[in-house]
């Protein structure tokens, strides 16, 4: 069973450029494949335009390359977007070996999520 | 714990398999376990037990992501500044050959793996492999989800006295940088010998009751005994454990 201990937090401040989305110390986006999933089960979106902004969270394959899923969020100007979810019923999963990513239509979002790997 | 002394479920907390005043116990050690086993038991009777606590956190360093340099630690004692640095937190005085510490690590957060050698240079082991693990193996680690921080299990069950040590290995299976946290929970025994024959023949068929305990996993290895227990070993094989259950009262 997942305790608070083996939760962490995934932060970054996402601009016009494809960012990743890892934990303190990882080297990459990836998911470990000693792993099988990670799941994300709250998110905190700052958007710090000043004007409307689309924040797209990417996944894609163990190759790095092939795009597997896009999700687009919009934002309005300066708002905060928190969405917050028991352990048990995470917003996100990313199975191991996939990588993680985001980007901005606008500079910049500040993102955070929260996660446990299985 | 069962008044037979049985603790069948592995992740049973430690603290419902540790032993009482006036329990009995027994450590099981290895002399052969290839083709014709023989073993080495020593019993014992608890007259004072007292509680066993340390926490063991800012002694450890941070570990890398797995995979990544510094992600490991190998086998080390477990040092009162450092893993393998300063005196050995563990270690009984000699002055104390009667003394024994029984007890479970929990650890956090789970996906810390952690190795034991007991003693140093034989990697405690359930399998039957002819290559004993090595830190960073997928075998043979207990974890937080095994015997989690707050509640360490009988998965990490140690018994120690003042011949022998643990060293400690650990992994981050994490995909993040970690500093892990240790808790050693359980309990100090000062014992006495039991050596009477006919009380030892009827603990091995369970008609007294008694907690036998496998010292060092399944791993043949060689083991120092305080000088005080010299008299005290029983060897138990094939043929002594058959004619006991058949009602045989012989020993020896």
């Amino acid at each position: 069973m997942v305790k608070p201990e083996d939760t962490f937090e995934m932060e970054a401040s996402v601009g016009t450029s494809e960012t990743d989305i890892k934990p303190y110390g990882a080297a990459n986006a990836q998911v470990p494949t000693i792993k099988f999933a990670r799941k994300i089960y709250g998110m905190l979106l700052n958007n710090q335009a000043s004007s409307t902004n689309t924040l797209t969270i990417k996944i894609y394959d163990t190759d790095g390359t092939t795009l597997l899923r896009s999700i687009a969020i919009t934002i309005g100007a300066y708002d905060t977007l928190d969405i917050s979810r028991s352990i048990d019923s995470p917003i996100l999963t990313v199975y191991a070996g996939q990588y993680l990513k985001a980007v901005a239509s606008v500079a910049s979002v500040t993102v955070v999520m929260n996660a446990y790997d299985l | 714990m069962n008044g037979s002394g049985y603790i069948r479920d592995i992740l049973t907390p430690i603290r419902q398999a540790l032993l009482a005043e006036n329990m009995n116990f027994a450590l099981i050690f290895p002399v052969r376990i290839r083709n014709d086993w023989k073993f080495e038991l020593f019993f014992f009777r608890v007259m004072r037990r007292y509680v066993l606590h340390r926490t063991y956190d800012s002694e450890l360093s941070e570990l890398s992501a797995y995979g990544q340099t510094g992600y490991s630690v190998d086998f080390k004692y477990v040092g009162e500044t450092a893993m393998g640095s300063g005196d050995d937190v563990l270690s009984i005085w000699h002055e104390y050959p009667f003394r024994i510490l029984h007890f479970g690590i929990g650890i956090r957060p789970s996906e810390i793996w952690l190795y034991k050698a007991i003693p140093s240079g034989y990697p405690q082991t359930g399998w039957g492999y002819k290559i004993l693990p090595s830190v960073g193996n997928k075998r043979d680690y207990i974890d937080g989800y095994l015997s989690p921080y707050d509640e360490p299990t009988v998965a990490s069950e140690t018994i120690l006295y003042y011949k022998l040590t643990v060293y400690l290995g650990l992994v981050n299976s994490s995909g993040r940088k970690v500093r892990p946290s240790l808790k050693f929970f359980g309990a100090g025994y000062d014992c006495i010998p039991i050596t009477s024959r006919e009380i030892i023949n009827r603990m091995i068929v369970g008609a007294i009751p008694c907690r036998f305990i496998t010292v060092g996993g399944l791993t043949e290895f060689p083991y120092a005994i305080p000088g005080e227990w010299k008299n005290n070993s029983v060897e138990v094989d094939k043929k002594l454990v058959e004619s006991l259950m058949l009602g045989g009262g012989r020993y020896g």
